[in-house]
């Protein structure tokens, strides 16, 4: 009888539940408990509600999506189990002179609910996905211009792991990833990709000087590694199709900036790869190809929608066998990536590129300048919540 | 490993009411297999085949949302002159129970999408003859789905989507390749399956119709299809002896062929658990 005088109270000095609008709602706080109260409005609905001491204010929201109406209609998705409390405790905090306000039921981190308490991913980790997109690339070499040049490419995994630690380090997986381009066609695969980057507690030399006053002076390398293994590259060309197959490249790493998660960063590397090359006519050859890179890959918001990297990369094929000398590749790419949409949490993007390509390996292929673009969109699939 | 897998899949613990097991005086037997988790041999009408498939769910932090993941791996068939092979394929599909789609403009907003979404990826597959002729290798193939079904289990599937190709055409004579394809989302897919509660009954049907670029004509024509029923007749040793009949339609020359076969499971997850001997 006490507990239903109660809940009259309640029900009839506060609010009763109804639609609004969610862009006014605060949101309860994921990181505080919730409490649960039976039969808190006139019509029967269990509600969800946080209080603040400090500011006077208890936050409530129906304890289940609502249809338009404001009717519950099933329960919350991700919502975290809350502590019953009596139809009284409302009543008490109305007795000290707390404001009851309209609120969005509480989200996990990555995740928020609009007015009705749906719950969605505003935080996407690209760096945990499969992807498959399409774009026009227009091209531009020797003067000509192909303009109707189109592209898909795609990735069969890419995987990042930050291992936490006062050293911390990311691995970085990526397996199946390419892009096969037509009107004029080439395309291109690398099996496997694996790189680690690390962030070194202790610096690899200190050197102490002795001129007045003593001093200490840290110097830091950031060291790590890059491998890809299967790579390969098609070119359709006048003069026959083109094939070059890295077998395997291995290169040093060295950061020389980092983000505190090891996500972005600025890096140099160098290292050497085996390579054998074939084109029709012309027989096989293969080639030692020592290459450096200058790269960067920057996520620009928490996020993970926005997504800016550049590269800068030259090769030289040192013929082993089938041929003589050496060849020259050097490109450089800078892309930006941001999700526009997303289709039951899985996001799609859009995706611009642009680079410049200039090599002497394959014969047929035009020794100058080669200016290409993308504009497209991928859709990628999991890509959860970044890491907090 | 993978036959580690599917050995430890096997039924071994023993309870009661499971529609999967029938008693029996000298010891239970499965009536229900799982067709996504097997070892399989098939003989067919005009050759021999062999594959795995795999397939598992994934949980979410969220019970309304699962992730169902299957995975074809080394599947081959070899007929009379002919090869068809895939390295690997998969398929990837988020269910979850509320399906929408967000914009993220401002403060998000959610609208109610009625389905599931999904991708499948193949990568290294195989069709040709042995006979010196041409050989297609499929270096990869990608499918954005959504799936209308909706299912929470994989029984059913009623998929349609846009799919990606890289196709190589070699010379079999030469070993060089003769014509490369790329079909950059040009193509409509739809998958079809229906699976029985017992997993002795299966149907499937798979199409792809669109435009594909390759380097020797342009733009052309793709339309291919396969389509495969199979129903389990009897078990031997619990290892499931089925019968199936399929039937595929060649993109390349537009050629319609079918086949029967006998298909042996000597590693096959088992659903449920053993029960109970009368004699136990």
């Amino acid at each position: 009888m006490a507990g239903a005088a109660a809940v009259f109270l309640c029900c009839t000095a506060w609010p009763a539940p109804a639609l609004a609008d969610g862009a006014a709602m605060p949101s309860m706080d994921p990181s505080r408990p919730v409490l649960c109260i039976d039969a808190a409005s006139p019509d029967g609905q269990r509600w969800r509600v946080q209080c603040d001491e400090n500011s006077k204010t208890c936050l409530w929201s129906p304890d289940g999506e609502v249809d338009r109406s404001g009717v519950v209609k099933r329960d919350l998705e991700r919502a975290r189990s809350c502590t019953p409390a009596p139809a009284s405790y409302l009543t008490e905090r109305k007795t000290g002179g707390y404001q009851l306000v309209r609120a969005l039921p509480d989200a996990p981190y990555g995740w928020e609910r609009d007015e009705r308490g749906r719950v969605y991913q505003v935080n996407f980790d690209l760096k945990r996905r499969l992807y498959l997109g399409a774009a026009w690339a227009p091209s531009r070499v020797a003067g000509e211009t192909e303009a109707g040049r189109t592209t898909f490419d795609f990735g069969l995994l890419v995987w990042e792991h930050l291992r936490r630690s006062r050293s911390p380090t990311r691995h970085r997986l990526r397996l199946v990833e390419g892009e096969a381009r037509l009107a004029p066609y080439s395309a291109s695969l690398v099996l496997a990709h694996y790189d680690v980057s690390r962030h070194y507690d202790n610096p690899l030399v200190r050197i102490t000087t002795f001129f007045g006053r003593p001093r200490r002076s840290d110097l830091t390398l950031h060291l790590g590694t890059w491998v890809e293994a299967g790579g390969l590259e098609l070119h359709g060309e006048d003069q026959g199709n083109a094939r070059l197959w890295k077998v395997a490249t291995g290169h040093l790493t060295i950061d020389l900036w980092q983000s505190a998660d090891l996500e972005s960063y600025a890096r140099a590397r160098a290292g050497v790869g085996f390579e054998g090359a074939s084109q029709d006519g012309l027989g096989d050859r293969s080639a030692v190809t020592p290459g450096g890179a200058l790269e960067s890959e920057l996520t620009l918001d928490k996020r993970g929608f926005h997504h800016l990297g550049a590269e800068i990369e030259h090769e030289r094929p040192r013929y082993i066998e089938g041929s003589e000398g050496t060849a020259e590749r050097t490109r450089a790419r800078v892309h930006y990536e941001v999700i526009v949409i997303a289709l039951n949490d899985q996001p799609l993007s859009l995706r611009l590129s642009a680079g410049a390509e200039k090599r002497d390996d394959i014969p047929g292929l035009a020794d100058r300048w080669a200016l290409t673009a993308q504009a497209g969109l991928r859709f990628s699939l999991w890509a959860p919540p970044r890491a907090q | 490993m993978i036959a580690v897998v599917l050995v430890a899949a096997l039924p071994r613990a023993a309870a009661a009411d499971d529609p999967c097991w029938v008693s029996h005086r000298h010891g239970a037997y499965p009536a229900c297999f799982d067709p996504g988790n097997r070892l399989h041999l098939d003989l067919t009408s005009d050759g021999v085949g062999a594959g795995i498939r795999l397939r598992h769910v994934v949980g979410a932090d969220d019970p309304d949302v699962s992730w169902r993941l299957e995975h074809e791996i080394a599947s081959v068939r070899a007929t009379r002159g002919a090869i068809r092979a895939v390295a690997y394929a998969g398929r990837f599909v988020r269910h979850s129970t509320d399906g929408h789609v967000v914009l993220p403009f401002g403060r998000p907003r959610k609208l109610f999408l009625p389905f599931d979404i999904g991708a499948e990826a193949e990568v290294g597959s195989l069709r040709g003859d042995t006979s010196g002729g041409s050989l297609h290798l499929g270096v990869v193939r990608g499918a954005a789905l959504i799936d209308l079904s909706r299912a929470g289990n994989f029984r059913r599937r009623l998929a349609i989507g846009a799919a990606a190709r890289w196709d190589i055409e070699v010379d079999g004579d030469s070993r060089t390749a003769r014509a490369h394809a790329v079909a950059p989302l040009s193509l409509a897919a739809l998958d079809l399956r229906a699976e029985s509660r017992s997993g002795l009954t299966s149907a499937g049907l798979r199409a792809e119709v669109g435009g594909v670029w390759s380097t020797d004509v342009g733009w052309r024509r793709w339309v291919g299809a396969d389509a495969e029923i199979e129903r389990v007749l009897v078990a031997v040793q619990d290892r499931p002896l089925s019968v199936f009949v399929g039937g595929s339609f060649e993109p390349e020359d537009e050629s319609v062929s079918g086949l029967v076969g006998l298909r042996l499971a000597p590693l096959i997850r088992v659903p449920g658990r053993r029960a109970s001997s009368i004699d136990d």
